[in-house]
């Protein structure tokens, strides 16, 4: 038996057409779940200090891609927003909707004038100050559930509704 | 058998001409994310590297721009800044070193959309990049403007885009 065969042997086995019944369903499973973490359940890194304390600087989240394919985001979702493709993604939670009048006075996000509930937070910044603005018909306000640091240094503001591609899975443990 | 075996020759045939027309004639789309790519690499530096190296790869760079190539930065907490010149660039990219210690730049998601001449194109991509001994990544879309000068696809414009709205 020269190599040749030998190699054959172990690629296809001794019964090619046996080999390749076995071979068949470990092909479709593992394109199932390639396009399963693709398209529906996209697995997502979190990276930096945005979203402490829901989410810890380099734990790993689920990004549930058909969340809003039949109903809009929610205020108090987590949501995926892209940016020029679906390579990097900034995690957000959702705290104002299209229409509202939104804003930041002395720490506290305000809806349409009064005061939002926001018990997710452990790090309220009391001088986090912005001028009341009116959301667009497709605009969401996001912001970080981390609110530490100085208002400049926190990349928030109003996502367009096309750049929302998921919402994160919250799992056991997460606020 | 034979006549399967010609069919599979000829297909693999197709596809090394096929291969070889992209290599030889890019459409030009291809053309500008080559150049955007090698313009990234040109812009990365790692923290030892040599002023002649740095030198060389800046000169490089410089033949990626028009002469007039603007770049407006507009990012949160702090002030809008513009260069309005290649030399002006280029110096700031020579000067990079002395500020970070090593960077590494990548472009991502290149969405690019040609003029209806095919002479000018828009692009809007992601730029990541990674500064030396800090452990926080630097995430910004840009949008270039694109045009094709004496043959040469060149940056005129770069700006920042606000991907949240303030």
């Amino acid at each position: 038996m020269g190599i040749l065969d030998w190699a054959r042997a172990i690629a296809i086995g001794r019964r090619p057409k046996r080999t390749l019944v076995r071979l068949v369903p470990v092909i479709v499973l593992g394109l199932i779940t390639v396009l399963f973490f693709r398209f529906v359940l996209t697995p997502v890194r979190i990276t930096g200090p945005s979203m402490i304390p829901t989410f810890q600087d380099g734990s790993i989240k689920f990004l549930n891609r058909l969340a809003y394919l039949r109903s809009e985001p929610k205020r108090g979702d987590i949501v995926g927003i892209r940016y020029s493709g679906n390579h990097v993604l900034l995690v957000k939670r959702v705290v104002g909707l299209p229409g509202e009048l939104v804003g930041f006075q002395y720490g506290r996000f305000y809806v349409n004038g009064k005061p939002l509930h926001e018990p997710y937070l452990n790090y309220p910044c009391a001088k986090w100050h912005s001028e009341p603005k009116t959301l667009g018909p497709n605009e969401y306000y996001v912001v970080g559930d981390n609110r530490s640091m100085p208002i400049d240094f926190h990349y928030q503001g109003a996502a367009d509704r096309r750049r929302i591609i998921g919402k994160i899975l919250l799992l056991h443990g997460d606020s | 058998m034979k006549k399967l075996s010609n069919i599979i020759l000829l297909l693999a045939l197709a596809g090394l001409g096929y291969w070889l027309w992209t290599v030889f004639f890019p459409n030009p789309q291809q053309v500008i994310r080559n150049r955007l790519n090698k313009l990234a690499r040109l812009a990365s530096f790692s923290p030892g590297e040599g002023n002649i190296s740095r030198i060389s790869k800046i000169q490089r760079m410089g033949r990626l721009l028009a002469e007039d190539v603007q770049v407006i930065i507009d990012v949160p907490g702090t002030e809008i800044q513009t260069i309005k010149s290649r030399q002006e660039l280029m110096q700031a990219a020579m000067a990079a070193p002395r500020f970070a210690n090593g960077l590494k730049a990548e472009f991502l998601d290149m969405n690019i959309e040609l003029g209806s001449d095919t002479q000018s194109a828009i692009v809007d991509l992601t730029l990541k990049a990674k500064i030396g001994g800090e452990s926080d990544l630097i995430v910004q879309e840009l949008k270039f403007t694109m045009k094709k000068i004496n043959n040469d696809w060149l940056i005129t414009r770069v700006e920042t885009v606000k991907t949240l709205k303030p």
